[in-house]
């Protein structure tokens, strides 16, 4: 046992319930991911923070409520059935748009990096890690591959499991959704059952994230289809 | 664990922009959703707000509920309770007091309510009844009240230690509880 693993785990239960100041939650979030007593026990709390949310009694709202949800969710879009999903349904302007930005965005993840995890290694783990990130994605791909995609206080991270290699010669790319519009992030190859992934670019800003397999260096505009999506 | 495929259905169609899916979450969940905003920051109008940021953010990302994690309700109030904290802890002043959040810990539930979950809200407060005071105490103000661990130590006027055990402690004896609760109801 070390210094940092004692003082980490005095913090788990301050993590879990939400009541660890922020700049101390990264080094929380780091040390569950390699410590199977300290994930162990963040996970056993789920129960009574549950209970806690169950303790609440009802409030009644105002009338107009959802209209004002709905008008908030939709702001000036298109009504729902006409918005994208993925790239074969795209807009040609939106399009043409993602192009222009798409070398700033490159340029934007250079300080992204890749890490691989032992294989092994527990999945869930990863997803406690993440957990304090209400807002995390999880996406999912035809081939029973998983990852979750949670904000950091640096950018954003993204834990697959199961993606398997790239094809020879080709790589992952990740791409982050704005209102339907894949923006190209950081490249990466699976060689490990878990592999993490970190973009200096904020999730907040996105609707939605996705991988796909790309030729090496990536490309500013996916060329298949998504092998995760959320 | 999964949870409801009610949920699972209602998330599928927010993942293809059913405008009406939405409508009928906030029609299940809206008023728990309210009442968890209400509990952490106390004002009405405020409260709104945070509530109708929850659903935006589950219409803007319904991929973020897992249901292998818990069920959409709970989801939904953990979100309004990170987005409610979020709000207080950039505005001290927004802050409840601790004895107001303290007494309304203590509030007995009503006996029955018209979600259907008062049955559930007395066994979880009688099991929170089991906690030591000062367990139960640095709990709420955690969880309802948005202090970080080091605000808990300071506003109780305790070490950072204690804080931290409490809260452990706490959390512990709650398990514990409910885990013996639904045995116990296991064997009848």
């Amino acid at each position: 046992m070390t210094n940092t693993h004692d003082q980490i785990h005095s913090l788990i239960a301050a993590y879990a319930i939400g009541a660890v100041p922020e700049e101390e939650i990264p080094a929380i979030r780091a040390h569950i991911l390699t410590c199977d007593q300290c994930f162990g026990e963040a996970e056993s709390y789920a129960s009574s923070l549950a209970a806690l949310t169950e303790t609440v009694e009802p409030a009644p709202l105002s009338k107009d409520f959802a209209d004002r949800v709905l008008k908030e969710a939709l702001g000036d879009r298109e009504p729902s059935a006409a918005r994208t999903r993925w790239l074969p349904r795209l807009r040609p302007a939106a399009l043409r748009a993602v192009a222009a930005v798409a070398i700033v965005a490159l340029l934007a993840v250079s300080a992204s990096y890749v890490r691989s995890v032992d294989r092994g290694r527990d999945y869930q783990r990863v997803l406690t890690a993440l957990v304090r990130d209400p807002n995390a994605l999880t996406l999912r791909g035809p081939g029973g591959a998983e990852a979750i995609i949670a904000s950091t206080n640096e950018g954003t991270v993204l834990a697959a499991v199961d993606l398997g290699e790239a094809p020879d010669g080709r790589v992952y790319q990740l791409w982050l959704m704005d209102d339907g519009v894949p923006v190209p992030d950081i490249t990466f190859d699976a060689t490990d059952a878990v592999v993490i992934v970190e973009s200096t670019r904020s999730l907040e800003d996105f609707d939605g994230a996705a991988v796909t397999v790309e030729p090496e260096g990536g490309s500013e505009l996916p060329t298949t289809n998504p092998v995760l999506s959320s | 664990m999964a949870y409801g495929g009610s949920d699972t259905a209602l998330i599928d169609r927010l993942m293809t922009r059913d405008e009406s899916a939405l409508r009928e979450v906030i029609d299940l969940y809206g008023g728990i959703v309210n009442g968890m905003a209400r509990r952490v920051v106390g004002d009405t109008a405020m409260a709104e707000e945070v509530a109708q940021d929850a659903f935006v953010t589950l219409w803007r990302r319904p991929g973020a509920f897992d249901p292998d994690r818990g069920s959409l309700k709970t989801f939904l109030t953990t979100v309004a309770r990170n987005k409610a904290v979020d709000l207080i802890r950039r505005e001290e002043a927004n802050k409840r007091k601790k004895d107001a959040l303290i007494e309304e810990m203590k509030v007995e539930p009503a006996t029955s309510g018209f979600d259907g979950d008062a049955d559930r809200r007395a066994e979880i407060h009688d099991a929170l009844g089991r906690l030591s005071g000062v367990q139960r105490e640095a709990i709420t103000l955690a969880y309802f009240g948005g202090r970080t661990y080091r605000e808990v130590a300071d506003e109780l006027g305790i070490a950072e230690g204690t804080a931290k055990t409490r809260l452990r402690d706490g959390l512990k004896k709650l398990r514990t509880v409910l885990a013996d609760a639904r045995d116990e109801a296991n064997d009848d």
